[in-house]
């Protein structure tokens, strides 16, 4: 049983505890370890690109560290955190400017050499576990369940930062949905922002950001939405209160449905944490009771 | 002068951008997914700031606009990500000791069911 | 060696401030008069200059100099100037080098006193390399005056037009099959809006009738050898497989070529047949067939039935010509199209889309079709040959064999044990799968080519082989197929209730007795994996038995029955027990009452690669059962034919080559050799088997060769990706409630479905060699085996003119990665506005056919963008974009035209004043790239930006063309194969970017048009007659001269051993006997050499000499330069 060093961060561990729970339970049934951290702390929610601002780089480092008492390969599962964790090693280890690097190491209790491997739980399921192996454990086939695997910005880029996937066509969440029998629905807004933190000072700013997006999926056919950030899951799941067109989507994270198929019990999903409930679709696809 | 000349070396070393490699193809404000909202777009803030013209800039809206989305970036012909020099331009001003953004302005209710990540975030890159 | 000292002056080039700048060259010059190996030292401040040049003479005269170093700038630019300044005052050009002390020295420091030392050591090596030099002669070479221009379009042909006219034999070499290049796909030329059709066409014309031009379309670079003046270049002339004398270009063929392929002239919207002209003008005016391997349907089927020809030729409704085609190889369209299992839907490429084409269903369906509409049975064949062949077994083998041999005429007579024909056909395949008239259909129509048929004669009881030779047959084929059924060889098999399943089908089948009775009511145990167990569980429902199950000891993935077949059978209600095998059958007072069965694990896999069960321990567990029927194999009764040789399964042993058996003239084929297998193998082992007998006959005993060693034709995944998913046509059945009688399940296709399912092949192959093509060209201009031809030409000079292509629209991503229907690029908006295009010069849109309303038109899709695409302008854009939106506004008035750019470049005569012209006829241009474009319902949106107002932008648009960047069309390769250079992009470098454009640095190449870099067409034209006359000038002499520095030999060291000539990679030395007749020695083709000196440095003895680079001056040229 391979195991990973695992980081949840912040908002997986309150408002999004089934985006972590179901991933542990999935990765459980296909018989991987996700090992969380001793000791962690928040990553910073943001990466900060302003080259002296060693001080939000502490934090994230800091995580990448403690990483290495389990494993140099470091899984998380919330974009913000991959984001924010990738890009300190990219910033300060692959491009990084000597100065700042050693006046963060004197912050650090210990030496870090950058030598931790951030991998998005995604990666693990493509490229470490295999599709064909996540299919061959589904017990529940999303057959019929038309999915639009939305992206958002903070997985995908900057792209020679973060080189997760194609920014302008990311396909990795929409292959999993198809070995999980889903039909993946292709829309033109995959990798667009869905307003992101700009909901804090300017709400109005990013519901439309959000309405513009949501718009494009419906267009496309969807039913329903599977995202990997808990800030875009609040912003295209909950502003749907505010905007003018009823669009009625439920908003999944990735895992919740992964989880489903795999056969995790059903109040593991947490499915009452939606603001459009999603039981009324996956009951009507039989994917529930 | 030499003030100016002190602001736009802060600014490119803060963002890593150099700002006479914009050559004005405005791509950023085309991409960009809050331009509708800005009094300013990135591609014009650039031109101000290869002008000289910082304070236009540094009191306009568009800054605190910016989704540090990086689609500006991401295509770019000449490899400007503007969302690293807003980037630098707030915290040119949050550190003058000038906050953007206060906790009181923001609705209780909002607080509760938000994520946590959202607050983090913002608070970063709008308070001092 | 020792030789007198040269009388050698040093002159010292200040070259302005550029090497005087850095180096002290007064101290230069002190510093090297102190040197005893100079007779003269002086400086000036530009040596090139007359005066400079003055200098340098007079001191020759007046110190009689034999030796010259020039120290000044790189030889490559003035090394000519002082060799023939040195020349015209009596000293020997070669004895006058170069030491080059700016580029080398003083541009590359500022560190004066360092810069100061590196020049006098610089200075002092060449002293040494002069003292050593001998005075030599330059080389005369001959010149072939004939020209090779590769790529024909208007570069090309202007290029090719020139030197033709200067009097030159010129070979005018194309790749595609027609001359014209890119413009000739243009509507009209900016900025004067002349039809470029109209204006190229003169030209193509006048280069096909141009007496000293010789046109080799369709043609590739296999090799290119030798040297400026002198090269040997090898071409592949790629076969059209239509003889250029014979084709009139009449395009009758064209009209009957089923197949149907993107038409890459109008930039895939519109399509063209396998066999096609790319446009009327084109020159040569002579039609092409493209063609690439063999499809793979194709090469799956073993009796290689033309599955591709077939498929295409429904898709274009000719029905007769298809099933003609399929019998061509097979008799039994009517029989495989409803019970084959279909090897080549297994290996049809559709698969990778999303589901292979049912091509046995299309079988049946022209099968079918046949007979509805009153089939015309064959006259019978004249028995032109005289040898009687004797069929034993009707079966299948049997009937193809004798259908291959009565169409080549030969007397054929069938020899069937039973009162029918058909064989393991009728005794084993069920109705409700194969009803009787299908399989009639086919035999009748064997038949009816007029063969002799014996029926109820078994070998062994009413004739021997023997017999048959004695009554003057003269060949044998045994196809008696394998209709013993095995034994469980478990306890109780004897008991009544036990039906082996032969016997059961058969008697079903053949209605020899009304097995009902026994049946219905009754729990049936059928015990195997193949198609018969199948047939035979689904016949016992059929016969109304309360309960079918099927006990089969892998699991499903092994089961060697056909998948569909599983499928139906489960659907009609067999239970189907995997894991599962009998251990004995139980009786009860001498009935069956049930089976005593063991489940199974899966083991390793055995040599058939299917896994081996193995038995659970302590498993075992009865089923009730009233019949069981065991399935498990059958077995060819081989006990007929004593005297022939067996294997060790008891099968006929055949030579596998010829299937001639162990006895002369007896050939066999089918079951009976292969054991149980499928009707397809048996007709083609029936087809081989006619084959060898007609050879055998012929008295040659070779083994047959079948011609499919051609590559199987596939697509990338890029390219799979691309065809959009349609899912096959389904099978039309009867509902299971029906499935009670022996009524045929499948219905078959309708001709709607037909065509609808025949249009989804791929064409793998393209080409489908259906022979439509052949059978309607009058003057038999066609010839499909004909092979790829090699010329070797020489020539003197070579103009390279392969000009541009668009970057892939994939490659942009945010601009929908050329998937979006109504995003197009330039070249195909040319073709949408092209009166010859796909919508014959009205504006339509690719999606939908609909008038666009308003296009957008994208400036710089790839160009000036060095973070993502292409860095360089491609120059062409901003004009040809504004004709494209004119000429929009000209087709649709009522159009709105918006044009995105960043700058609009006009330099260029007229181009301004057409730009105003754009803005005068209401085209609107917004000053912003634009970032992101994709589809909403059947609009396109573009996002883009107006910097000038400082806004984001969204327009709705019907349609958008791309400006994208041009790339080269030359690839790697080709410019390697040639060794010209290329810069970073893959254009061709010139040899000067200032004074040299149309020269390579390679002597003989010369550039001409796009292929140097992005250009318009008069640009190109005019580039390419300066090409012209630079080959011009090359053949104005008769000769040329050759650098005399290159390889000596000196024979009284040379041991002859060779190693040189293998180093050579110029061809330049070969083995000589000198006149005493013994010793060997090498010699140096002088005019080969290049000089490289690679023979000298792999001479084990020193005998190999660079004249001017000899061991010993070089030595001491290294020694001076590491003095202290």
């Amino acid at each position: 049983m391979k195991s990973f060093a695992y980081y949840p961060g912040c908002t997986l561990y309150t408002k999004s505890r089934n985006l972590d729970i179901c991933a542990r339970e999935s990765a459980k049934i296909l018989g991987v370890e996700l090992k969380e951290l001793e000791t962690w702390n928040c990553c910073g929610a943001i990466f900060s690109t302003v080259q002296d601002d060693i001080a939000n780089q502490i934090a994230p480092i800091r995580n990448l560290k403690e990483a290495q008492k389990i494993s140099n390969e470091l899984v998380t599962l919330c974009a913000a955190c991959y984001n924010v964790l990738k890009r300190s090693n990219y910033y300060l280890y692959k491009e990084g400017n000597e100065i700042y690097r050693r006046r963060l190491i004197n912050y650090l209790d210990e030496e870090y050499d950058g030598e931790t491997k951030v991998l998005h739980f995604l990666e693990i399921l493509k490229n470490q576990i295999g599709y064909n192996a996540v299919k061959s454990h589904v017990k529940k086939s999303l057959n019929g369940l038309k999915v639009a695997c939305y992206y958002g910005c903070l997985m995908l880029r900057p792209s020679a930062e973060i080189n997760f996937d194609d920014p302008d066509n990311p396909m990795i969440m929409d292959e999993l949905f198809l070995a999980l029998g889903a039909d993946a629905v292709q829309f033109p807004f995959k990798s667009e922002c869905c307003g992101g933190y700009v909901l804090v000072n300017r709400p109005e700013v990013a519901t439309k950001c959000a309405e513009i997006i949501l718009e494009s999926i419906i267009n496309a056919g969807a039913e329903c939405v599977v995202t990997t950030c808990p800030l875009c899951q609040y912003n295209i799941d909950n502003q749907q209160k505010y905007m003018a067109k009823q669009f009625n989507l439920p908003i999944f994270y990735f895992t919740q449905l992964l989880g489903l198929s795999l056969g995790v019990e059903e109040k593991l999903l947490n499915l009452d944490n939606h603001y459009i409930n999603p039981k009324l679709l996956l009951k009507q696809k039989g994917l529930i009771i | 002068m030499n003030e100016e000349i002190k602001l736009k070396e802060e600014i490119e070393e803060l963002s890593r951008q150099r700002l006479l490699d914009c050559y004005q193809c405005g791509e950023c404000s085309a991409g960009c997914p809050t331009a509708f909202a800005m009094d300013i777009v990135p591609s014009h803030s650039i031109r101000l700031l290869q002008l000289g013209k910082f304070n236009e800039v540094l009191n306009a809206d568009n800054i605190w606009l910016c989704v540090a989305c990086h689609v500006c970036g991401e295509r770019c012909p000449r490899g400007v990500d503007y969302g690293k020099i807003a980037d630098a331009l707030r915290t040119l001003i949050l550190r003058n000791k000038i906050t953007h953004l206060t906790l009181e302005k923001i609705d209780k209710q909002f607080i509760l069911e938000a994520p946590q990540q959202a607050f983090i975030a913002a608070f970063r890159k709008f308070t001092t | 060696m020792s030789i007198e000292k040269k009388r050698i002056g040093v002159f010292v080039c200040h070259c302005g401030i550029n090497i005087g700048g850095t180096v002290n060259v007064p101290e230069v010059v002190n510093q090297l008069k102190k040197s005893t190996d100079v007779i003269a030292v002086l400086d000036h401040q530009y040596c090139c200059s007359d005066p400079g040049q003055n200098l340098i003479k007079e001191t020759i005269k007046k110190e009689k100099l034999d030796g010259v170093v020039v120290a000044c700038c790189s030889p490559t630019l003035h090394e000519n100037t002082f060799r023939k300044a040195v020349a015209s005052v009596g000293v020997n050009p070669y004895n006058c080098e170069i030491a080059n002390i700016r580029e080398q020295c003083s541009w590359v420091t500022e560190d004066k006193q360092k810069a100061t030392e590196k020049a006098i050591r610089i200075i002092k090596t060449i002293i040494k390399k002069v003292q050593y030099d001998e005075p030599l002669q330059p080389l005369q070479v001959p010149v072939t005056r004939k020209a090779l221009v590769i790529g024909a379009g208007v570069a090309g042909i202007q290029a090719a037009l020139d030197i033709a006219n200067a009097g030159y034999q010129v070979y005018l070499l194309e790749k595609n099959p027609s001359i014209g290049g890119h413009m000739s796909q243009l509507s009209e030329t900016f900025p004067t809006l002349d039809c470029s059709q109209c204006i190229l066409t003169p030209k193509m014309v006048e280069v096909k009738q141009h007496p000293n031009i010789t046109l080799l379309t369709y043609s590739e670079i296999d090799s290119v050898a030798g040297y400026i003046g002198n090269f040997k270049v090898k071409i592949r002339k790629k076969t059209r497989y239509v003889l250029p004398i014979k084709c009139n270009g009449c395009g009758d063929c064209a009209n009957v070529c089923p197949v149907l392929v993107g038409n890459e002239f109008d930039g895939n919207l519109s399509q063209r047949h396998a066999i096609y002209r790319p446009f009327p003008q084109a020159i040569p005016n002579i039609f092409t067939i493209e063609k690439k391997g063999i499809s793979p349907c194709r090469n799956a089927c073993p009796a290689g039935v033309n599955a591709h020809g077939y498929i295409a030729l429904i898709s274009a409704g000719k029905y007769q010509e298809a099933i003609d085609l399929e019998r061509q190889a097979n008799p039994f369209p009517s029989v495989c199209g409803r019970v084959c299992n279909h090897p080549c839907e297994g290996d049809c490429n559709r698969k990778n889309v999303d589901r292979p084409i049912a091509i046995a269903s299309l079988k049946r369906f022209i099968a079918d079709y046949e007979l509805k509409n009153g089939r015309k049975l064959p006259p019978p064949v004249e028995k032109v040959k005289l040898d009687k062949i004797a069929i034993i077994g009707g079966g299948p083998a049997g009937l193809t064999c004798a259908y291959f041999l009565a169409k080549k005429g030969f007397q054929v007579s069938i020899f069937e044990s039973l009162s029918e024909l058909g064989g393991m056909l009728i005794t084993g395949i069920p109705e409700f799968r194969l009803p009787r008239p299908a399989i009639k259909a086919d035999i009748e129509y064997i038949l009816a080519l007029g063969i002799d048929v014996n029926l109820n004669k078994t070998l062994g009881v009413d004739f021997t082989i023997d017999d048959l030779f004695t009554n003057g047959y003269k060949a044998v084929f045994i196809g008696t197929g394998a209709h013993k059924s095995l034994r469980l060889n478990i306890p109780g098999e004897e008991l009544p209730g036990v039906y082996p399943v032969l016997q059961f089908l058969k008697e079903v089948n053949l209605k020899i007795k009304d097995l009902q009775p026994l049946i219905s009511g009754k729990r049936v145990v059928t015990i195997g994996g193949g198609n018969a167990a199948l047939d035979a569980a689904r016949t016992a429902l059929r016969l109304g038995c309360k309960e079918s199950v099927i006990l089969y000891r892998r699991s499903r993935r092994e089961m060697p029955a056909n998948e569909w077949e599983i499928e139906e059978a489960e659907k009609e209600g067999v239970k189907i027990e995997y894991l599962t095998a009998p251990v004995s059958i139980i009786g009860d007072n001498s009935r069956v009452v049930g089976i005593e069965c063991q489940r199974m694990e899966l083991g390793l896999p055995d040599a058939t690669g299917r896994r081996t069960p193995i038995p659970i321990p302590n498993s075992e567990f009865v089923i009730n059962a009233d019949i069981v029927i065991p399935a498990v194999s059958q077995a060819p009764d081989t006990t007929l034919f004593p005297e022939l040789e067996k294997t060790r399964w008891g099968s006929l042993l055949v030579n596998p080559d010829n299937l001639m058996t162990s006895r002369e003239g007896v050939f066999a084929g089918g079951d009976v050799v292969s054991g149980p297998a499928t009707v397809i193998e048996a007709i083609a082992a029936g087809k081989k088997a006619a084959e060898s007998i007609e050879m055998y006959l012929k008295g040659d005993n070779q083994q047959i060769t079948r011609p499919t060693n051609r590559e199987i034709a596939k697509f990338s995944e890029k390219e799979y990706a691309k065809f959009i998913k349609q899912d096959r046509v389904a099978m039309p059945k009867i509902p299971t409630s029906e499935r009670v009688s022996f009524k045929e399940v499948e219905l078959g296709y309708s001709e709607a479905d037909a065509r609808k399912e025949a249009a989804r092949c791929l064409n793998c192959s393209v080409c489908c060699e259906c022979l439509e093509c052949v059978k309607v060209c009058q003057p038999n201009a066609i010839d499909h085996n004909l092979t790829d031809e090699f010329e070797e030409l020489e020539v003197g000079a070579i103009v390279l003119a392969t000009g541009y292509e668009l970057l892939n629209k994939e490659k942009l991503g945010s601009y929908g990665f050329g998937k979006l229907k109504n995003v197009v690029d330039g070249l195909q908006f040319e073709r949408i506005l092209s009166a010859s295009g796909p919508f014959m010069g009205e504006v339509r849109r690719p999606s939908d056919g609909k008038v666009p309303k308003r296009v957008v038109f994208v400036q710089c899709a790839g160009s000036r963008d060095p973070e993502n695409a292409m860095a360089y302008c491609s120059k062409i854009c901003c004009m040809y974009t504004a004709k494209q939106a004119i000429l929009y506004k000209h087709r649709v008035h009522d159009g709105e035209a918006i044009i995105f750019y960043i700058d609009v470049r006009t330099g260029g005569k007229g181009f301004e004043e057409f730009y105003k012209r754009a803005t005068d006829e209401g085209i609107l241009y917004i000053r912003g790239k634009v970032s992101k474009i994709f589809e909403k319902g059947d609009k396109v949106i573009v996002w883009g930006a107006d910097t000038i107002s400082g806004k984001k932008v969204e327009v709705e648009a019907d349609l958008v063309v791309l400006a994208t960047a041009m790339v080269p069309a030359a690839s790697k390769e080709f410019a390697q194969l040639l060794k010209i250079t290329q810069d970073e992009y893959g254009w061709f470098t010139e040899a000067h970017p200032k004074l040299r454009p149309v020269e390579t640095l390679a002597g003989g190449f010369f550039l001409a048009g796009a292929c140097q870099g992005p250009k318009d067409i008069p640009e190109a034209v005019a580039q390419s007659s300066g090409a012209a006359s630079k080959v011009i000038a090359l053949f104005s002499s008769e000769t040329l001269e050759h650098t005399p520095i290159i390889a000596g030999v000196n024979e009284d060291l040379c041991s002859g051993c060779a190693v040189c000539i293998d180093v050579c990679p110029y061809q330049a030395r070969e083995l000589q006997v000198l006149e005493d007749g013994k010793k060997k020695t090498v010699k140096v083709i002088e005019v080969l050499c290049e000089g490289c000196g690679a023979c000298s440095s792999a001479c084990p003895v020193g005998a190999a000499q660079q004249k001017n680079f000899q061991d010993k001056q070089i030595q001491d040229m290294v020694k001076s330069a590491l003095e202290k």
